[in-house]
């Protein structure tokens, strides 16, 4: 039996690409709309919803007249070094380019940086003591007659400007003031850069107290799918493989997850996969979906992670804060009655909406009918009731 | 069972990561979905695009490395996959990779050795030198067009002294995509889980739990056919009990299972002690070196854990290895991670822990254990327990009595497995007695030995009596708790506590749990509680439960709840009298005598009976008369209760029965009866008319109620 089986097409960790990603057109549209228009792109969502798997499909899927590149930038440790990088894939979207302007291009810039190669892995220089920020500075006009327009997708962006902490924190400030220098030089216009990053970039720079350095950056959120991707997504892994997921049983799961991320509707067919495997009967059935959903809550860590980082960026809140969620999670939602209710126990009531604004932009609630919040995910909420499991009104 | 020729070599031989390929692929037979996953993956997905990389999560001696070692040899002799990746092992004990670039290094020299032509960086920058590896290893593989399967086990080491470097590693990943990485460790470590580490949620964990039942057979199947020993063929098949309990012993783990069953291949045990002796001295090696790698502070909370056995709070482990909570609680998460340690969720926020294995567990005691954790012998009862099922238990039970007997064991294991048996719950109460009063007698036993011995149930159950009587209720029952047979007991001597505080319903159902554990003596209660009750097909059926099982009482109470079934006349009244027989003055047999033999038509005998009735009480019981009537000796009754018969009588009772009877005698009410016996007299009369109707079939009782509506219509007009 088991040679015959077929697993489910899933990938969990890396990005989507392919036969594995379910893309979203409208996505897509509103992203190269935007560019058209010259906007420079912020990608604004939390991790595992899936801005890697987007930018990918936006590269793969690049609309004539573009040259896109991804990097995941994160490894980048200097100012010189995040230079470096924008230098490299400037030069290497350009070598992607299929016209002669740019082939030209290429090999003037070959010449005059004594340049080895460019390929994929990289490009190799003989002589490195380039100062790339003002090198940048130089090129990008250069792609108007090269006929390039590169689109740079910086993935782990807010990462990088975050690490740049203490004496390095003038180097973030300076890096965020000439992006946004090349971005509002017309001279610069065949050049777009998309920024994304697990942590919110917005709040990477409020933390340095610089909001307009990156206010002009078209934000586009991600958000999880909707119901009826997620029934798209769930057949899209699940087609010609093993299990066999009825229509009354992919509601049932869809119900189950509630929150539609494309990371946890797979995480849960890979574990009712495995259910599926190991008791060598195909059809999915409701139990199995339940069995799932506890296996998954059971098993993994990450969520003893959203506790414990609360907990530590909202240290002096916990109590007011852990009322609230235990609420919505033993009742099933809190309306903002009882957050009232609450915030005049903790003597909260100036600012208690801050905290669930926060509570919201974080992950956690999300608003289900005006004024009344529950927990966005099924799987986050029975864990709280896992961890507090005595709720007293 | 004996086979001297098997020994552990030959298992090293098809189980270890050095093991020729063919042996490895024909011996993988477990962690087979895991195997498939990546497998499928591999094949799927051989070019560009998104990379699946895995963590395979599990205890020591789970399979972690024989599971990366079959990826290996699979993807070294399978031509597809042969196309598309190179696969790297790095050794299980990767003592010099402390960072990245120490295990980059390894896989750029691992390369060159394969003949990669390799330019090794030049730079000493160590901030960068991790990078230009990363850009070599890039090289190599664009020159092959393949990707490199890392094969990585104890991830969590490397991942441990990653620091910054994590973030380039995770970046090359994503940027590259010609780099799987298959990890195997025994935690998840928050590199994998904290949302703010680079490497969160990267991983598809697999983790690997323990064997199930058929996994364990197919595996030791296996382990027959290739060390050609038939006898472990016979043993899964024949005794599948013990097989089950061999898993949840060694909690499923492949490496521990193989010294399971070597060892019971070549053991033949002489006692249950000997047994667990030898046991325990071969697996010492296994579970020394786990113990070993245990930091102190996490050996100190493994033993407590051990010498608790049962699941525990953390604030009482606490308490007894003298430590702190928080440290204790915060080493527990570590142990959990690390698969020694069960965690069981409870409904309130504090939570219990135990040692997963738990032989393990036993092993500990028996090796790390003092003296007096020793002699609580706790441990043996544990091992015994587990591994024999009842019978066989009792049936050791019953040798270790004989040896008892015949003064032929050391007072010390004579003490020890005496000890340990009257801790098994299986253990009847009345042979845990005489093993412990056999125990006492041996000569050379010493007063502290004897001194450790248990009490009797026998004298638990006189103290239980002493409290009892001064309604020390709390104290009564806690003592009752103490006795640990599991042979229904507790549950017996529980309700008769429960009959003494008058809770009746408490009662009835202890003493059916104490018969559903075997307690026979218990359904003698059981039927006079149903036959009360007037339930008489259920105090027939626990009747006949007691009597044949010869529990004494129960004689009599089958054969009236067969008289008030209505069956089987003769062996009622025969059951009757053997009951009379064995006690002479049960007070309910005297009285149903009569009533008996009129149902037979033993007139005769009837009179005989009754006079002895009279004569012990003076004058006829009332309720004999009513069922001496349903058999309708009218005039016989009437007699009884003639004024010569009850002459001298001053018993208002009596004077009451004579009325009543005179009332049911005479159609409709008699006069003579006072109004206020009116609805007694009703309702007797009634029931009298309904037995009737059972026993012969006789319409009496519905004419009766015909007859009576009418008139009490015409009584309300």
């Amino acid at each position: 039996m088991e040679k015959e089986w077929i697993h489910p097409k899933t990938i969990t960790g890396d990005a989507a690409t392919a036969e594995r990603y379910l893309r979203r057109e409208y996505i897509n549209e509103e992203f190269w709309r935007e560019v058209q228009k010259g906007n420079h792109i912020l990608f604004v969502a939390p991790r595992r919803v899936g801005k890697t798997s987007l930018m990918k499909d936006l590269v793969i899927n690049c609309p004539e007249g573009y040259v896109c590149v991804y990097e995941d930038i994160e490894g980048v440790k200097t100012r010189n070094g995040f230079y470096q990088r924008i230098f490299e894939l400037i030069l290497r979207c350009a070598h992607r380019s299929k016209f002669q302007e740019a082939k030209v291009f290429i090999k003037r810039c070959t010449e005059k940086y004594s340049i080895k190669e460019i390929s994929t892995s990289g490009i190799k220089i003989d002589e490195n003591k380039i100062d790339y920020e003002r090198e940048i500075r130089e090129l990008i006009p250069q792609l108007k007659d090269a006929k390039v327009h590169a689109v740079i997708f910086l993935d782990e962006f807010a990462e990088v400007i975050y690490k740049f902490k203490g004496d390095q924190q003038q180097d973030a400030v300076d890096i965020l003031h000439t992006l946004r220098e090349i971005r509002h030089d017309d001279h610069f216009s065949h050049f777009t850069i998309v920024y994304a990053g697990s942590i919110g970039l917005e709040s990477v720079i409020k933390n340095i107290d610089r909001p307009k350095l990156i206010n002009d950056l078209h934000p586009i959120k991600l958000g999880a799918l909707t119901d009826e991707e997620a029934a798209d997504l769930v057949k899209k892994v699940t087609r010609g493989t093993s299990i066999r997921l009825s229509a009354p049983v992919l509601i049932y799961l869809k119900r189950k997850v509630g929150y539609f991320l494309p990371y946890y509707l797979q995480l849960m067919i890979e574990s009712i996969d495995e259910l599926a495997f190991k008791i060598g009967k195909p059809k999915v059935t409701v139990e199995m979906v339940d069995e799932a959903f506890q296996r998954i809550l059971g098993e993994r860590k990450n969520f003893d992670d959203w506790l414990e980082r609360l907990k530590s960026y909202q240290r002096d809140h916990f109590p007011f804060i852990n009322e609230i969620l235990k609420h919505a999670a033993h009742e099933g939602n809190i309306p903002i009655q009882a957050v009232y209710d609450k915030a005049k126990k903790y003597d909260r009531t100036e600012d208690y909406m801050d905290f669930i604004d926060e509570l919201i932009r974080d992950g956690y609630l999300t608003e289900c009918n005006p004024h009344v919040y529950r927990f966005i995910a099924p799987f986050l909420k029975e864990f709280w009731k896992q961890k507090y499991p005595i709720y007293e009104k | 069972m004996k086979n001297e020729g098997l020994g552990f070599d030959r298992f090293n031989y098809y189980q270890s990561a050095n093991a020729q390929a063919d042996a490895i692929k024909e011996n993988f037979l477990v962690r087979k979905y895991e195997y498939s996953v990546i497998l499928e993956d591999l094949l799927r997905h051989p070019g560009k695009g998104s990379v699946q990389h895995y963590l395979i999560l599990g205890s020591r001696g789970s399979g972690k490395s024989t599971l990366l070692r079959r990826i290996q040899v699979e993807i070294d002799t399978n031509k597809k996959l042969l196309l598309n990746y190179i696969a790297l092992n790095m050794a299980e004990e990767q003592a010099n990779i402390y960072r990245l670039f120490d295990l980059l290094e390894e896989i750029v020299k691992e390369l060159e050795s394969q003949g990669y032509d390799i330019t090794w960086p030049s730079s000493s920058n160590a901030e960068t030198y991790s990078e230009e590896l990363l850009s070599v290893i890039h090289e190599a593989l664009d020159s092959v067009e393949k990707k490199l399967v890392l094969l990585l086990d104890n991830i969590d080491r490397v991942f441990e002294n990653l620091g910054e470097d994590a973030a380039v590693l995770r970046a090359h990943l994503q940027n590259f995509g010609d780099i799987k990485i298959i990890g195997g460790s025994t935690r998840m470590t928050e590199h994998f889980w904290a949302y703010d580490q680079p490497f969160y949620e990267f991983f598809r964990v697999l983790q690997l739990e323990p064997l199930d039942r058929e996994e364990v057979r197919s595996l030791l199947s296996n382990w027959g056919e290739k060390l050609n020993t038939p006898l472990l063929k016979e043993f899964i098949e024949k005794r599948p009990g013990q097989l089950e309990t061999v898993r949840i012993l060694t909690d499923g783990l492949p490496r521990t299972l193989q010294f399971f069953v070597n060892i019971l291949l070549t053991q033949e045990p002489q006692t249950g002690y000997d047994y667990v002796q030898q046991i325990m001295d071969k697996v010492t090696p296994l579970y020394q070196e786990r113990l070993s790698h245990l930091p102190p502070a996490q050996r100190k909370i493994v033993l407590q854990l051990a010498f608790c056995w049962e699941s525990v709070g953390a604030g009482e482990l606490a308490k007894a290895a003298r430590m702190e909570n928080r440290v204790v609680s915060a080493q527990l998460n570590q142990l959990i991670d690390k698969g020694v340690v069960d965690k069981i969720q409870t409904s309130t926020k504090n939570h219990l822990y135990r040692l997963s294995e738990r032989f393990f567990n036993l092993w500990l005691i028996f090796t790390q254990g003092s003296p007096r954790e020793k002699r609580r012998a706790k441990y043996l009862a544990i091992f015994l327990e587990n591994f024999y099922d009842a019978d066989e238990l009792i049936e050791r039970a019953k040798q270790h009595l004989e040896l008892l007997k015949g003064k032929s064991i050391g007072s010390d294991k004579a003490a020890l497995l005496t000890k340990a048996y009257s801790q098994v719950s299986c253990i009847p109460s009345r042979l845990r007695d005489d093993l412990i009063d056999r125990t006492r007698e041996l000569s050379d036993i010493d007063f502290a030995l004897k001194n450790e011995l248990p009490p009797k149930i026998t004298e638990i159950i006189g103290e239980v009596k002493k409290l009892v009587g001064r309604e020390e209720w709390v104290k009564a029952e806690a003592l009752i708790q103490s006795i640990e047979q599991n042979d229904g007991t507790k549950e017996y001597f529980m309700s008769a506590i429960a009959s003494e505080r008058k809770e009746t319903s408490k009662v009835k159902e202890l003493l059916l749990s104490a018969l559903a554990k075997g307690l026979k003596i218990a359904s003698c209660p059981i039927a006079k509680i149903y036959y009360y009750y007037e339930e008489y097909e259920l105090s027939e059926k626990y009747a006949k439960i007691g009597f044949d099982s010869e529990v004494p009482g129960c004689t009599g109470i089958l054969a009236c709840s067969l008289y008030r079934n209505n069956k089987n006349k003769e062996r009622a009244l025969s059951l009757l009298k053997q009951a009379l027989i064995e006690n002479p003055n049960d007070k309910e047999s005297l009285m149903m005598l009569p009533v008996l033999q009129a149902w037979n038509g033993a007139f005769k005998e009837m009179e005989e009976a009754l006079e002895v009735l009279i004569k012990m009480h003076d004058y006829p019981p009332l309720r004999v008369s009513i069922d001496l009537l349903v058999h309708r000796q009218t005039t016989f009754v009437s007699e009884l209760y003639k004024p010569s018969k009850l002459k001298g009588t001053t018993d208002d009772e009596v004077f009451i029965a004579k009325l009543i009877v005179d009332a049911l005698l005479s159609e409709g009410l008699s006069k003579k009866t006072p109004q206020v016996f009116d609805a007694i007299v009703e309702k007797m009369r009634l029931y009298i008319y309904q037995r009737q109707e059972f026993y012969y079939g006789s319409q009496g009782a519905t004419t009766y109620l015909n007859k009576k509506a009418p008139s009490e219509r015409a009584a309300k007009r």
